[in-house]
């Protein structure tokens, strides 16, 4: 094991986050504070250095929080430990946010230069403000041509309250301004206000899944100290550790002797399972019976759920084993297993947002080599029923019989929409369309206007971001939080064809998008269903009522022309290759629906 | 290797592979009879001889089919030899149905080529019409026009060739349903024709059609159900009735002697060049090399021309029958079926066959399962359905 670096007293430790909307260059700043800081060899270096996901690095986003400890000589000549967490910027991952926020005493917050204040930017800020935390203002991108840090500044006074003049010019791409960030970690923020010599009490604020070592706390050490060999506790799981290493989150993990208070580090202590562990959950010294939790998390809950089937119903093995090793990784996401006629068996899963799916997804396919289907995304439903139950429900498939049911609740959000004054019209009617229940709006400054509205999640979970920038012209930006459950007119939309249930297409929707929903699906479905020898009824129905149909006509031709003495063998091999694909069709009834038809009507947006 | 009632009497075929020009949809084993036509046609009667003799057998065969090609292009003398051999072989029995395939364009070229064939003991002639359209003709390659098809068809008739048939190709992109019912009503009403083939245009790799087809080029109609249900229709209309899916005749006598051999499991042994032969008892079917020059050579070397043969399974041969069957008007004997391949696969299928019957597919009674025209249409999808899973599917030995 390596020597660790000397220690640097909790007086010059500076725990700080990255914050910004999507795309402000979060990472990129980072990756200057890095290099400045001599973090990483040219060598190694490459451009977003902390997004280590394959995924993050081909989509240019940020995933997950990353840390690292960077040291640098101050003014007094002294050293001091920056540790600096890179936060996501998508609103899916917005807990991850949070979660950062509360292991730091500051913030930079980053504002594009040319696109000015943001929803994200608001919502963090907020956030950042809830913690008490120091903020530092950096408008980044100076360096493009479209760059307004005038506009820019009066935003940051108009919209977030915060003196202009404290923000700093800075360009992640050229590293201007960089030094200038540095001093002001080092200056404005103020260091961790731990007692090292009170007992143990430090906060898990990420975890991460070691093949190897097992789990890897990541904590912020808020009063005492943690050391090789100690005996710790974590407070929720009423379960004691012995601590095998403490260390430094460097670009890779650096052992060290001790972790003072006040500092942000890594504990490996022989947990095994990452379902022992709570993020958010305190850790004290074995058997300190008289500690007071710090104050935790909201744990990150899923709110949108989809069912998740292989492609080849051998690979069901593969994918169980798949998404047990990314929610080691990723406790937001979670999966129960279910089953299909058409599909076979498979995963109901639970994500935190349509990105969210979308990545795991994509890992799953990527790194297990999987290919997948995936239903129509929902979110959870309360559903009571005469009996005086409530179910929670968000597979079609466990939908009470309608005639059971009192009544219906589904998710809420408060949306936060920053826009341009001249697309308030649009976005009004965007809203609308989207059962908004309740807007307001004021006016950030002369032209720029923030509309709250209180609307279904399930309605923004599909196209609304789309749908936003193009009304603004790309000039708008949202953010959102879960407000709470109320009631809603639920129904059940079932495909069917030729009267048959088409068990994975099942969708629960708003009455009032039962219809057009359903002929989308009728309509998609009917393109991809090839040729049969009969006529093909489509249809969307809410319990015994069709309310959408299309029909597949009967086949076109299908018997050879010409069949003698010499043409039989060639036809015989071909019709049995033939069967044998149709073998690998899914059947319904007494029609055979390829998995291009599944995959063609689920892959592409609900459109209604 | 002998006939039994209900798969029918063996047949022969008889391959004869040239022709004037060859067709740019054709894939069938032809070669262009070039200009040494008649000696080319010499050298292949000599060989066909040594064929015949080759395979001498007590099989008794009661149609002699000439297919080809362009068995027109045989002068009588030749076919009236070529079928003594076959009954001196025992091949044919005596006196045999004989049928030949003809060009309209060898008719008319021949004044007395009709009465030729009578007298040589020609009992059938199947006129390779294709259509009634010059353009389609010309589209379709061939060298006859339109007056050529009705001049040939009346030589027949006055021939006194007692059956009398034709082939028309249809589907193409160009061809509207109006233009073909118009052909077909004018095919119907030619003189004295008492059965009908009419073939969907089928697009086949590595024809000058394929080619075009690959190259983007749309040949074949959108409409080729339209047009298949347009075909029965119309035909069943002016009186030719269908008794497979692309064959029609004016009665139940009228329908072709020998074809139906193949889609009910009788016998048919194929002399020639691409020929295919088939024993029903041993389940085994066997090919004779596809071009002239190997065929040739076997032959006069005295060895069997073959270049390949299989022994199906039960469930390849009972695949065999249901798509074959389903072919027919007639349709698939489920007594029949039973009683070779086992009362459990009938009983496996019933459900599906109820479905069928109750989408219009097929008609079920008499112990037989019966297309629809509909389900004429689909006879190979249907069959694609059948579960034959519990028929065995191990092969046996080839003996
Ligand atoms: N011109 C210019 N481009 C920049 C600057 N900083 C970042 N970018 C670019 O902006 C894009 C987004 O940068 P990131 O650093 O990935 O942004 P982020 O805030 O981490 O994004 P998320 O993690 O997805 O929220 C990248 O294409 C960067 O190269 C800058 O100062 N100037
Ligand atoms: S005449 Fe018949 S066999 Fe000859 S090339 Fe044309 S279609 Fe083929
Ligand atoms: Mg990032």
């Amino acid at each position: 094991m390596k020597k660790g670096r000397a220690a640097v007293p909790g007086s010059r430790v500076r725990n700080f986050c990255i914050i910004a909307h999507v795309d402000h260059g979060k990472s990129t700043l980072a990756d200057r504070l890095i290099q400045r800081c001599g973090g990483v060899s040219d060598r190694e270096f490459r451009d977003q250095l902390l997004d280590s996901m394959d995924l993050e690095r081909e989509r240019g986003i940020t995933i997950k929080s990353n840390t690292v400890s960077l040291f640098h000589i101050g003014p007094d000549g002294e050293t001091y430990q920056l540790n600096l967490i890179d936060t996501p910027g998508h609103v899916d991952f917005s807990h991850e946010v949070r979660r950062s926020l509360m292991s730091c005493e500051g913030a930079l917050l980053l504002v594009d230069a040319a696109q000015g204040v943001e929803a994200q930017t608001v919502a963090n800020y907020f956030v950042a403000m809830e913690y008490d935390l120091e903020v530092v203002p950096v408008i980044n991108k100076v360096d493009l041509p479209a760059a307004d840090p005038e506009r820019v500044m009066e935003e940051i006074d108009d919209e977030l309250g915060l003196d202009p003049f404290s923000s700093i010019l800075a360009s992640a791409k050229t590293g201007l301004g960089v030094e200038e960030v540095i001093g002001a970690v080092v200056e404005r923020i103020p260091p961790p206000s731990g007692e090292e010599e009170a007992p143990l009490r430090a906060l898990i604020f990420d975890a991460q899944y070691d093949a190897f070592r097992g789990v890897v706390l990541l904590l912020r050490i808020v009063d005492g100290s943690m050391r090789r060999g100690d005996r710790v506790r974590l407070m929720r799981g009423e379960r004691d550790y012995q601590v095998e290493e403490v260390g430094r989150l460097g670009l890779r993990r650096e052992p060290v002797d001790r972790l003072g208070a006040g500092s942000v580090g890594y504990a490996i202590c022989g947990i095994r399972r990452i379902r022992e562990i709570a993020i958010g959950d305190t850790v004290i010294a074995g058997g300190d019976s008289a500690a007071e939790p710090l104050p935790g998390y909201r744990e990150a809950r899923p709110v949108v759920f989809s069912s998740v089937y292989p492609m080849s119903t051998d690979d069901y093995g593969v994918l169980e084993k798949a998404l047990g090793k990314l929610a080691l990784n990723d406790p937001a996401l979670t999966y129960e297993r279910e089953s299909s006629t058409a599909l076979g068996f498979g995963f109901r899963c639970g994500f935190l947002g349509l990105l969210h799916l979308d990545v795991v997804q994509e890992r799953l396919q990527r790194e297990h080599g999987l290919s997948l289907l995936l239903s129509a995304p929902s979110v959870r439903y309360h559903v009571s029923t005469k009996v005086g139950e409530v179910h929670s429900i968000e597979n079609p498939a466990h939908y009470p019989d309608p005639a059971q049911i009192l009544g219906a609740e589904e998710p809420f959000i408060r949306a936060t929409i920053l826009i341009p004054d001249r697309s308030v019209g649009p976005v009004m009617e965007l809203l609308a369309e989207r059962r908004v229940a309740k807007t307001g709006m004021n006016y950030l400054s002369s032209r720029r206007v923030e509309i709250h509205a209180e609307l279904p999640l399930a309605e923004v979970l599909f196209d609304f971001h789309d749908r936003l920038k193009t009304v603004t012209h790309g000039y708008g930006s949202y953010d959102y939080e879960l407000l709470d459950y109320r009631a809603t007119k639920l129904v059940k939309v079932d495909i069917l064809v030729n009267g048959d249930r088409v068990d994975a297409l099942s969708q629960l929707v708003h009455e009032t998008k039962a219809r057009p929903r359903a002929l989308a699906y009728c309509e998609r479905l009917s393109e991809a269903i090839p040729m049969h020898n009969f006529k093909i009824a489509v249809q969307g129905a809410i319990g015994g009522k069709i309310i959408a149909r299309t029909n597949i006509r009967a086949l076109r031709k299908d018997v050879t022309a010409k069949c003698y003495g010499g043409d039989i063998t060639r036809k015989r091999k071909l019709l049995e290759k033939q069967k044998e694909g149709k073998r690998r069709m899914k059947q319904v009834g007494n029609v055979q629906i390829p998995q291009s038809a599944f995959v063609a009507v689920l892959k592409s947006s609900p459109g209604a | 290797m002998r006939g039994s009632p209900d798969r029918g009497d063996p047949g022969i075929y008889v391959h004869v592979p040239f022709c004037r020009r060859i067709c740019p949809y054709c894939d069938f084993a032809v070669t262009p009879r070039g200009r040494r036509g008649s000696e080319r046609t010499a050298r292949y009667r000599t060989a066909l001889l040594a064929e015949i003799a080759l395979r001498a057998a007590p099989l008794g065969a009661d149609t002699v089919y000439f297919g080809g090609g362009t068995p027109s292009l045989l002068p009588p003398d030749a076919v009236r030899e070529l079928v003594a051999s076959l009954v001196a072989a025992g091949l044919a029995a005596p006196a045999p149905f004989v049928i030949l395939e003809a060009n309209p364009e060898d008719l008319v070229r021949d004044e007395g080529l009709a009465r030729a064939w009578a007298a040589a003991g020609v009992s059938g002639v199947s006129l390779g019409a294709q259509s009634l359209d010059r353009d389609r003709l010309r589209f379709l390659g061939r060298l006859h026009s339109p007056d050529d098809v009705r001049r040939a068809a009346a030589m027949l008739l006055d021939a006194g060739i007692p059956w009398r048939s034709m082939d028309l190709i249809y589907g193409d992109a160009a061809q509207s349903s109006a233009a073909l019912e118009a052909e077909l009503e004018a095919a119907a009403g030619l003189s004295g024709l008492t059965h009908l083939s009419v073939y969907e245009l089928t697009i086949e790799a590595g024809t000058p059609f394929g080619r075009r087809a690959a190259a983007g080029e749309r040949l074949i109609s959108a409409e080729t159900a339209a047009l298949f249900r347009s075909v029965h229709e119309t035909l069943a209309g002016v009186g030719f009735v269908a008794y497979e899916a692309s064959s029609f005749a004016r009665s139940k006598r009228d329908r072709s002697p020998h074809n139906p051999k193949y889609w009910t499991g009788a016998a048919y042994l194929g002399l020639g060049p691409s020929a295919h032969s088939f024993d029903p008892d041993r389940r085994a079917r066997s090919w004779n090399h596809r071009t002239i020059a190997p065929w040739r050579d076997a032959v006069l070397r005295g060895e069997l021309p073959v270049e390949g043969a299989e022994v199906l399974t039960a469930r390849e041969r009972a695949l065999e029958t249901v798509f074959l069957g389903l072919r027919t008007v007639a349709g698939l004997d489920l007594d029949a079926f039973a009683a070779a391949w086992g009362d459990a696969v009938v009983a496996a299928n019933r459900d599906r066959f109820r479905r069928w019957e109750a989408s219009g597919l097929v008609r079920t009674g008499g112990g037989r399962l019966a297309p629809t025209l509909d389900g004429l249409a689909v006879g190979d999808a249907l069959a694609r359905e059948v579960d034959l899973g519990l028929v065995a599917d191990e092969r046996a030995a080839a003996a």
